[in-house]
């Protein structure tokens, strides 16, 4: 009797004991869901805050390569010199379609920076479409669509959210544009209605007073560079027009110089115009490139590598360098060379080690460019 | 009389050893779930700090656009300023360090090691660098 009591309230407290720890570790288990979503939610919201930065930075560079090149992105097949644009051959003019060559640019900067965004473990889609809405002269908001969304996968669940970013950028382009349009005409006029080279000239720089009298207070300023006199009997005149925008001046490489700095988004294109009718002087023109010029190296899954195994680094922008590989004290400790298409190198699972540490690695390219990355061993 | 209670005893022990070895693996399950549970809280906190800071303004711009221009210009001299004004508002311990391709941005008096947080964050277009890695460390 006495033996059946004890189990009785033994086996009671056990039930109860058991209860109590499943009842609260199905809490705790909640509790860990819970939390690891909130850290996919912020990683979530790390990769919408960089498209939205990306994007405006796409826009900037961009703006400042089609203004540079006379409102083109592509100049086969235009007439060009040194890769600014004839606006103006005499009678005929020709106009580019800025906001369409705007818009091409965009994408094709923000492209480069699609591998390293797809790096934060968020799944980015590839744009199609870029809009840009003109709040006024001096702003305008760049947006980007896709019909797929951003997502970021676990093994427990999956987020998805639109993938749609803009970003707001002060930069008075369209206005740029719209005066640039009257400037041709005005100096296609003044060469009209001059009879001889000096004349032509005189009234060029009348005209360039005038204009920047008139555009000073909306920031901008008017530049017309006279060729020398390129008839042989009267007279033809190349007129280099660079009108700048002197109230925003955003962080952009610039090709010709390679080298990035602050800069004035500035509008260049000729107007070839005079009493003797030349043929426009044309050279070719490349276009831009911005994948070749950008480099980046990423290597496993976001830079973590699995301790004692070999490392998988994606490369892009590069088939031919050195990967160099720098302890936390900065020491090199490993380098090697690597001449392939196929852009990926692999780091050797004996450096691979301890669990915790972490390493640099240095992506040397024979363009003389670099990139690093910080790998953590896991 | 003597074996009726050693007879007595063996009911109770087995049903508490058996009681035991269900009950210790779920102490076991439990601890581990509370640590890990208090470990990405805390993560959490140090993520959320990150980017509670990177979507902060200092005269109207980002500070997000502020440290990725630093790094690609290297012309803010005021930076580490602009970052501890910041951080020490949202930073209750006042304990942090922030580093972008293991160059301080900003270190507090204080040696911070407890939680990171850490993403990337993407350059003006540079012809080099498309972006880096950002970390934070809190305490």
């Amino acid at each position: 009797m006495v033996i059946l009591l004890v189990v009785i309230i033994t086996a009671a407290i056990e039930a109860t004991v058991l209860t109590n720890f499943l009842y609260r570790s199905e809490s705790v288990i909640r509790a860990e869901k819970e939390t690891t979503i909130i850290k996919a939610i912020n990683i979530v919201e790390f990769a919408k805050r960089s498209v939205s930065q990306a994007l405006a930075y796409s826009f900037n560079q961009g703006a400042y390569d089609v203004a540079s090149r006379g409102g083109y992105f592509n100049l086969t097949d235009v007439h060009s010199l040194s890769c600014v644009p004839y606006w103006r051959e005499y009678s005929e003019e020709k106009y580019p379609d800025f906001e369409e060559n705007l818009k091409n640019s965009t994408l094709g900067v923000f492209d480069t920076y699609k591998a390293f965004l797809n790096s934060i473990n968020v799944n980015v889609p590839k744009y199609e479409e870029v809009y840009i809405n003109r709040n006024d002269d001096e702003s305008l908001t760049v947006s980007v669509s896709s019909s797929e969304n951003l997502n970021y996968k676990s093994p427990a669940f999956e987020i998805n959210d639109v993938s749609d970013a803009k970003a707001d950028v002060k930069m008075k382009l369209f206005k740029l544009f719209d005066v640039g349009k009257e400037v041709s005409t005005q100096v296609a006029n003044e060469l009209d209605a001059a009879d001889s080279y000096s004349n032509a000239v005189d009234k060029l720089k009348d005209l360039e007073d005038s204009l920047n009298s008139v555009y000073e207070k909306d920031g901008m300023e008017v530049s017309l560079e006279p060729s020398r006199n390129l008839g042989s009997s009267s007279f033809a005149i190349r007129v280099l027009v660079n009108i700048t925008d002197k109230t925003s001046k955003p962080i952009v490489y610039d090709f010709n110089e390679g080298s990035v700095k602050e800069r004035n988004v500035q509008l260049n294109f000729y107007v070839l115009s005079g009493k003797e009718n030349v043929a426009a002087e044309t050279d070719e023109c490349k276009d831009i490139d911005y994948k070749k010029s950008v480099i980046s190296i990423v290597c496993s899954d976001n830079n973590k590598c699995e301790e004692n195994k070999n490392c998988v680094c994606k490369i892009s922008g590069c088939s031919v360098g050195y990967i160099e590989l720098y302890d936390s004290s900065g020491k090199k400790i490993a380098s090697s060379q690597f001449s392939h298409e196929t852009y990926n190198e692999i780091l050797s699972g004996e450096f691979m080690k301890p669990k915790g540490s972490v390493f640099g690695v240095k992506l040397l390219c024979s363009t003389g460019v670099s990139s690093n990355a910080q790998i953590e061993i896991i | 009389m003597k074996g009726q209670i050693e007879w007595a005893l063996v009911g109770p022990i087995v049903t508490v050893g058996m009681a035991m070895v269900i009950i210790i693996p779920i102490i076991f399950l439990r601890v581990h779930l509370m640590e890990w549970v208090k470990y990405e809280f805390n993560y959490n906190n140090a993520q959320l700090t990150l980017l509670t800071l990177l979507s902060s303004t200092y005269e109207k711009r980002t500070v997000s656009d502020i440290i990725s221009e630093h790094l690609v210009l290297k012309n803010n001299p005021d930076i580490g300023k602009i970052l501890s004004s910041k951080l020490d508002k949202i930073v209750p311990s006042k304990c942090y360090k922030l580093t972008a391709s293991n160059i301080a941005l900003v270190e507090s008096s204080c040696k911070a090691s407890k939680y990171f947080a850490n993403t990337r964050i993407v350059f003006p277009f540079n012809g080099k660098e498309v972006g880096t890695d950002l970390e934070l460390v809190i305490d």
